[in-house]
């Protein structure tokens, strides 16, 4: 009974586009986890644009005296092997992170969700030809075909991003392919089409804000997961490269002090993880959000 | 004798928009080798009765909160789990609403009517699928086809396998809900036949809910009529065809269209089914009745017996006033 | 069904070339030079050349990708390892086992617990156990494997020596690396067999099988849990790359000489031929895994076995027609 609601809901939203956005957000709210994640979101985000002013020392600044030394009130996760500050680093880690995984998921979906919509739009073999390779695309795992994008540009920041970019497309054109496919044929395109609307305003009207809804939750998929193949491309030694504070590349050097220096270990670790979940969570309550019946 | 007595039955749905109150006091009896329609619009709660003899409601959320079912003389809501299951398909079996997602889709045809027979029957699996495939047959499905998927099947060869499911155990009560709302109309009648012969057959007394008076008019001794989880009348075919009392019953055939009367145009009830989490107070059929006066906005209607095993919850008929019309 | 086999297996092959293809051409485009590793820095520019020709690295891109393409299907040769002058077959060979037994250990693994958990969790929905192993599910789903691996290191071996910290000879070193690739996997099969099960108990063939007096474990065990995997099982398939993907780097966390640290090495030494033939390799091993996983599919679920049955009933059928004109 209270699905039948919710759907008559849905349609009624369809009509206004505002009380769409509100029902949206009523039914997000409902879910606690989801809404935790998106604060958490919006906190690691305020970190990174301001993470000049909340690390409390400059992450590059080295003090051999003070290395390796555990929690304490001077340095809240210690020091590193230089006596740099971890926290400091991993604050500056976070700007490292979302912006390497926000310029990627960007290049993902510009070139993923035009080769995603013109393949529907369009149709024939074109699609089947586009369909074809990012079917090869994602036949590798997306580390392995980051590592090899990586390969071939260098390390560094701007190559790894360029390639967890890269090793997205497909996904994004998957994604933006079956969106317009499943509103392709429903009849409020046949009516704009029979009141004489052309394909580009059909296309730019009436398809791309209908499928907006799993693009969205892609790109906060993707975003998670392009932070999880940074850290795990730096780690490895293939992505960003020290000194750059990236969370990966401290690990890989946190590794080395694994029998004796805790901290070097678990806090980077935490950092990662907490980003992911607070992200996955937000996905999952977004994608619940924007379509009820596929709950 | 009586085979199933239903006192005061109450059952809701607890969830997060609130408590949705879908039987509310239902009394029923059926005797034994007797045919009872359960009639009423969608959503009166027909369905959730049925489930509720069987404790079959789907908890959480759904939840029996008063009443009692007696079956054969006991009282079916005390006995324990293991007790009911000795019960259900033995006993008292149900055919569902949908034959396309009654039956499992991974399980042969055969092996699914064979499974109820070998739970109660007490037989090897061999002469389980053997006495299977003589109930394919006497719904009308080849022997053959016992060792099919459910997807291999059309719609209302689908429902002959959930009735030879139904009746394998000869029950001595069947449930039909809504058995043929699924299936093309012209499928209809011959699943339902297929029902009533069965059932004369096996002396099975049967409760059939439906929302179609005429279905009911060719198959049932007995009619109940049911509206926003109350009775609201109940007597036998007889009696609420010929002598309809309640106000939602005379809407309910009023809103059918009839081939030997003329009429200039149907007349359909006003309104619309109250919201099961929020009912009106007094009569529940009060803010569509034609004949509501302010009394039944605050008081709610108790049932009367208006002649001899003719039931009406009408404050009208309590007041013996509903004679003028 | 040997025929649907024998079909996606001939649908692997476009794929394949198209990951040649694609491998190909990122290696083409890198900047770093095998005539240096192979000469030397203070080889003279003669040397260089003659290397050069004899390799064939002065042919157009087509050339080079047609040769290297003809090379892999008639000879499976993936080309040398400039560094250590050994067929990069060989030493793909050497290593793939090791990591397709950890990639598929840590699968079974993940899938056997997850769907235990899943199940109990979605029987007892709400309880104490639900609510656990659900927060259990979402954050370990998050957690990436490398760090997990890390983690249990510095636990297990490290802080209270219970396991070895690295190398590969007993089964006790297996322990972790399993246990760490399979912590993702194991959380995301745990979430989707709840919610699956949630589903398929909420369905109407579920209430047919209550109401035929099934006892509780019966249906579970005998309506729902089957329906209730054939999701399940997409989701598995679709994690196996990931799977993979995790095993390579978890490699490198353990010490472990797979696949991973080799791709990983060369990655380092721009050891490019290596690299190619490791990323063509994981590509096909994933993709037969799929194909594996989709078989597996049809077999549990009646409908789709259907239709790939359909094709060769038809012509049974057709042949049935021919015969009996023959006959009459």
């Amino acid at each position: 009974m209270a699905k039948t609601i919710e759907v008559n809901r849905l349609y009624a939203g369809n009509i206004h586009r505002k009380g769409q956005l509100s029902e949206i957000w009523k039914r997000l709210k409902k879910n606690r986890l989801a809404v935790a994640g998106m604060y958490f979101v919006i906190l690691l985000l305020l970190v990174a644009v301001f993470a000049n002013y909340i690390a409390p020392y400059p992450y590059d600044k080295a003090n051999m005296v003070e290395r390796l030394q555990y929690p304490s009130l001077k340095h809240w996760m210690g020091t590193d092997n230089f006596g740099r500050d971890l926290f400091s680093r991993l604050i500056v880690g976070t700007r490292v992170s979302l912006m390497v995984a926000a310029f990627a998921v960007t290049i993902s979906l510009f070139f993923g969700s035009i080769l995603g919509y013109t393949a529907a739009y369009i149709g024939g073999i074109y699609e089947t030809f586009v369909m074809r390779i990012m079917d090869a695309f994602l036949s590798i795992p997306s580390i392995i075909l980051a590592i090899a994008i990586a390969v071939s540009l260098g390390f560094g920041v701007t190559s790894t991003a360029i390639a967890i970019g890269f090793s997205n497309i497909p996904v994004f054109a998957r994604v933006s392919r079956a969106a317009v496919l499943t509103i392709k044929d429903n009849e409020f395109i046949e009516a704009a089409r029979s009141n004489g609307a052309g394909n580009a305003r059909i296309l730019i009207r009436h398809i791309v804000p209908n499928s907006l809804a799993p693009i969205l939750v892609q790109i906060s998929l993707s975003l998670a997961n392009s932070i999880l193949v940074i850290s795990s491309l730096s780690f490895v030694g293939c992505g960003v490269q020290p000194p750059t504070p990236e969370w990966g590349s401290i690990l890989s050097v946190g590794r080395e002090y694994i029998g004796d220096f805790y901290p070097f270990l678990v806090f980077p670790g935490i950092f990662i993880s907490v980003t992911l979940i607070s992200f996955n969570l937000f996905s999952d309550g977004l994608r619940d959000a924007l379509d009820p019946r596929l709950k | 004798m009586k085979l199933l007595e239903i006192r005061g039955l109450e059952i809701h749905y607890v969830t997060d928009d609130g408590i949705f109150k879908a039987v509310n006091g239902v009394d029923l009896v059926i005797e034994e080798g007797e045919a009872v329609g359960l009639v009423g619009e969608t959503g009166a709660g027909k369905t959730t009765t049925a489930l509720g003899i069987l404790r079959l409601v789907p908890s959480p959320p759904g939840k029996i909160v008063g009443g009692e079912i007696f079956f054969a003389g006991e009282n079916l809501l005390k006995k324990s789990m293991k007790a009911m299951r000795k019960i259900r398909g033995a006993e008292i079996s149900m055919i569902f609403q949908d034959p396309m997602t009654a039956l499992n889709p991974t399980i042969r045809v055969g092996e699914q009517i064979a499974e109820v027979i070998k739970q109660h029957m007490n037989c090897s699996k061999t002469e389980a699928l053997s006495r299977a495939i003589d109930m394919l047959s006497t719904v009308g499905i080849q022997p053959e086809r016992a060792m099919e998927y459910p997807h291999q099947f059309s719609g209302g060869m689908k429902q002959r396998v959930v009735i030879a499911i139904a009746l394998a155990c000869q029950p001595k009560l069947l449930i039909a809900d809504e058995p043929t709302t699924a299936l093309d109309v012209t499928i209809q009648a011959q699943v339902l036949d297929m029902i009533h012969d069965l059932q004369q057959k096996l002396h099975t007394s049967m409760l059939l809910i439906t929302h179609d008076l005429g279905v009911v008019a060719e198959t049932c001794d007995k009619v109940a009529i049911m509206y926003a989880g109350e009775i609201m009348e109940y007597g036998t075919l007889d009696q609420v065809y010929n002598d309809t009392k309640h106000p939602y019953t005379k809407g309910l055939f009023a809103s059918i269209p009839s081939l030997d009367k003329k009429a200039g145009r149907l007349q359909p009830i006003q309104g619309m089914m109250p919201n099961p989490s929020d009912l009106p107070s007094g009569c529940v059929f009060h803010p569509r009745c034609p004949r509501a006066s302010e009394i039944c906005k605050v008081k709610a209607a108790s049932m009367s017996e208006v002649s001899g095993g003719h039931f009406v919850r009408c404050i009208l008929c309590e007041n013996g006033d509903m004679e003028g019309k | 069904m040997i025929r649907y086999i024998l079909k996606r297996i001939l649908m692997l092959i476009p794929v394949l070339f198209l990951v040649l293809f694609i491998v190909f051409t990122i290696n083409y485009f890198s900047p770093g030079d095998p005539v240096s590793s192979i000469v030397g820095a203070e080889a003279t520019m003669e040397q260089r050349a003659r290397v050069r020709e004899s390799l064939g690295l002065n042919d157009s891109f087509i050339v080079r990708f047609g040769r290297y393409v003809l090379n892999v299907a008639t000879k499976l040769d993936l080309g040398t390892d400039y560094i250590t002058k050994r067929p990069v077959r060989d030493e793909i060979f050497e290593r793939l086992p090791t990591t397709l037994s950890l990639t598929f250990l840590a699968i079974a693994l993940a899938s056997v617990v997850g769907i235990t958990l899943g199940i109990i969790s979605a029987r007892f929905q709400y309880s104490i156990f639900d609510y656990m192993s659900t927060l259990f599910s979402l954050i370990a789903s998050s957690m990436p494997a490398f760090w997990i691996g890390l983690m249990l290191l510095m636990v297990f071996a490290l802080k209270f020596r219970m396991l070895p910290s690295s190398g590969f000879n007993s089964p006790r070193h297996w322990i972790l690396p399993v246990a760490t690739i399979a912590f993702n996997v194991l959380a995301i099969v745990t979430r989707n067999t709840r919610s699956s099960m949630l589903e398929v108990i909420r369905q109407d063939y579920i209430t047919t099988a209550r109401a035929k007096g099934l006892g509780e474990v019966k249906v579970i065990a005998q309506h729902a849990l089957k329906n209730a995997l054939i999701p399940v099982f997409t989701v598995i398939g679709v994690q196996i790359g990931r799977t993979l993907g995790n095993a390579v780097v978890v490699e490198t966390v353990f010490s472990i000489p797979g696949l991973g640290s080799l791709m990983v090495t060369a990655v380092k030494m721009s050891n490019f031929e290596v690299v190619q033939g490791c990323i063509i390799i994981i590509a096909l091993s994933f993709c037969v895994i799929n194909l594996i996983v989709d078989l597996l599919y049809a077999f549990l679920d009646p409908r789709i076995k259907g239709q790939y049955m359909k094709a060769g009933k038809r012509t049974i059928a057709k042949a049935a027609k021919s015969g009996g004109s023959a006959n009459g």
